[in-house]
C-alpha cells in the first residue's frame, strides 16, 4: 500500500488574492461543501485529482500553483 | 455541522435508545415468546427520519454531499460491515469451541426475531460512531 501523499496547498492565500473570496463561494464554484474547503485548508483532506483541477480552474491557475507535495517537489 | 454528521448523531441516538430500552425491558419483563422487549427496536424507525435531514438544503440546490462525504461514508460503512462480520463469525464458531462440536443447542424462535435486530443496532452504532469520529478527525481521502 502506498503512503498517503503529504499535500500542502495555497487555497487560503489564493482566496484572498481573488478578492477575498469566501469559503462558501469557492465551495459553490468547485461543487463541494464548505466543510470540505475547511478540511482542505486545514490539511485534513487530500482532494481527488478532479477536485484539485476544479479548484485550480476557479483560481485560473495551474494545479501545481495550488497544491504542492510535502517532500519539496511540486505536485 | 454537516448534514451527514447530523444524520449520524440521530442514528446513534436511535440505535443507543433502542438497545438501552431493549435491555431495560428484558430486565423488567424478561425475554420470552410473549415479551414486549423486542418492541424497543421500533425506535430504529428514527433512522429513517435521519435520512430526511438535509432535504431542505438539497431542494434549495445546495451541495450536501461531495467526494469527501462519500469517502467518509464508505470508510464508516466498511468498518461497520467488518465489525458485523467479526461478530457474526464469532457467534457462529464460538459455541463450537465453547460447548464442543457435538453439543445440541435449543434456540427459541423468539431469539431468532430479535437477534437480527440487535445486529442491525450494532451496525448502526458502529457506522454512526465512525462517521462522527471521521468528521471530527478529518478524512485524508483515498490513498495514492
Amino acid at each position: 500500500m502506498a503512503a498517503k501523499p503529504d499535500l500542502s496547498n495555497r487555497i487560503r492565500r489564493l482566496r484572498f488574492d481573488h478578492g477575498e473570496m469566501t469559503q462558501q463561494e469557492l465551495a459553490d464554484r468547485a461543487g463541494v461543501t464548505r466543510q470540505t474547503i475547511i478540511a482542505l485548508e486545514a490539511g485534513r483532506y487530500n482532494p481527488s485529482l478532479a477536485l484539485a483541477l476544479r479548484i485550480a480552474r476557479v483560481f485560473e491557475v495551474a494545479v501545481e500553483e495550488v497544491f504542492t507535495l510535502g517532500d519539496g517537489r511540486e505536485a | 455541522m454537516h448534514v451527514q454528521e447530523r444524520q449520524a448523531w440521530l442514528t446513534l441516538v436511535a440505535a443507543t435508545a433502542a438497545l438501552t430500552l431493549f435491555c431495560v425491558l428484558v430486565a423488567l419483563v424478561g425475554l420470552g415468546s410473549r415479551s414486549v422487549a423486542p418492541a424497543a427496536f421500533g425506535l430504529l424507525g428514527l433512522v429513517g427520519a435521519a435520512r430526511r435531514i438535509g432535504t431542505r438544503e438539497r431542494k434549495a440546490g445546495k451541495v450536501v454531499m461531495d467526494e469527501r462525504d462519500h469517502e467518509i461514508e464508505r470508510m464508516a460503512t466498511l468498518l461497520a460491515y467488518n465489525v458485523f462480520w467479526a461478530l457474526f463469525v464469532g457467534a457462529a464458531i464460538g459455541p463450537f469451541f465453547l460447548l464442543g462440536p457435538g453439543t445440541i443447542m435449543r434456540v427459541p424462535t423468539y431469539a431468532l426475531t430479535f437477534t437480527p435486530l440487535v445486529a442491525v443496532c450494532v451496525f448502526f452504532l458502529v457506522n454512526s460512531l465512525a462517521t462522527i469520529v471521521l468528521y471530527r478527525r478529518g478524512s485524508h481521502g483515498r490513498e495514492a
